[in-house]
């Protein structure tokens, strides 16, 4: 029999934080970004600085999904239900989709073009939301984004073999799309890690948020 | 052999000259000392007015002339800062 997942109110603690601290990241780094965009309209600047936004709007929608189901479970509220859950999906997929997308392309757009980027990406991400929206699973996000994240990885090692700094790069956005990835699967109904491995992974991926920032804040004063 | 420059490296370049000439140069030397085509140089004079990095001014006898805005000084400010920033993510 299936374990479901047992909505402890602890558990709300750690997640509320955790969404927070990402969401506060993912800003700053957008904002830090915005002067030097603003002078140069590059490419590459502009693709990850999205990433951010992006990755910010999906944790929210993320958190506003797992209220969703913490009000269900736990509180039995009044909410409209046919409505929130759904939309919260449907934007989560969409959004953390096209944060993946832009984050690796931002790296591989001088060598690939990024003409018809734009169109394939949202594409792309349209096509997973509403194949989650019709199954109504978050499963279908990340097993839909581990396949689009080996897509990018291999084509970043086919056309970045001699560089040693974008594998260090590949390393850190690699380890930020599982963290993301991993955090979806502990939307759904079954539980795939305990609450302590699920915390630590959390802290690893503050921490990964952090080195970014930390990056970014070096040059963009 | 000399790398070629990249768009942000001309765009410092056209910029860095019009202000090593005490903020005012014509557009025929400026156009001389940026080693561009007239063809390229007249696209990126264009896209440097368009973004507001330069302005083109006349004096008493209308001879027209070239300056910074603030906004390009802040470009030549951040050069720097914005070269490392492209260079620490691959851009």
């Amino acid at each position: 029999m299936p374990m479901h997942r047992f909505f402890d109110p602890m558990m709300f603690v750690p997640e509320v934080t955790y969404t927070l601290i990402v969401v506060v990241l993912c800003l700053i780094i957008y904002l830090k970004t915005r002067e030097i965009y603003d002078l140069t309209k590059h490419r590459g600047i502009y693709y990850f600085r999205n990433t951010f936004l992006f990755f910010g709007l999906a944790y929210v929608f993320r958190f506003f999904f797992y209220l969703f189901h913490l009000t269900q479970m736990a509180l039995q509220l009044d909410i409209p239900r046919r409505v929130i859950g759904p939309a919260s999906l449907v934007l989560t997929g969409y959004l953390s989709t096209m944060a993946i997308l832009y984050l690796v392309y931002s790296s591989l757009w001088k060598r690939l073009g990024d003409k018809k980027f734009l169109i394939l990406s949202n594409l792309a991400a349209a096509i997973i939301s509403v194949i989650a929206l019709m199954t109504k699973s978050p499963y279908i996000i990340t097993i839909a984004q581990a396949v689009l994240l080996a897509a990018a990885l291999i084509t970043g090692y086919f056309l970045y073999k001699k560089s040693k700094k974008f594998y260090e790069l590949l390393v850190l956005y690699l380890l930020l799309s599982i963290f993301w990835i991993t955090s979806l699967l502990n939307l759904g109904q079954r539980v795939f890690m305990p609450f302590e491995l699920r915390l630590g992974m959390q802290l690893i991926s503050i921490v990964v948020f952090i080195i970014i920032y930390l990056k970014v804040a070096k040059w963009a004063k | 052999m000399k790398k070629k420059r990249d768009r942000l490296g001309v765009i410092f370049d056209i910029l860095k000259i019009v202000r090593d000439n005490h903020n005012s140069i014509k557009p025929t030397p400026l156009l001389r000392y940026s080693n561009l085509s007239s063809q390229s140089f007249s696209e990126y004079y264009r896209e440097l007015r368009s973004k507001g990095f330069v302005k083109e001014m006349a004096d008493k006898k209308g001879k027209r002339f070239i300056t910074l805005t603030d906004r390009g000084f802040r470009f030549l400010e951040k050069y720097r800062l914005i070269l490392g920033f492209i260079d620490e993510f691959e851009l």
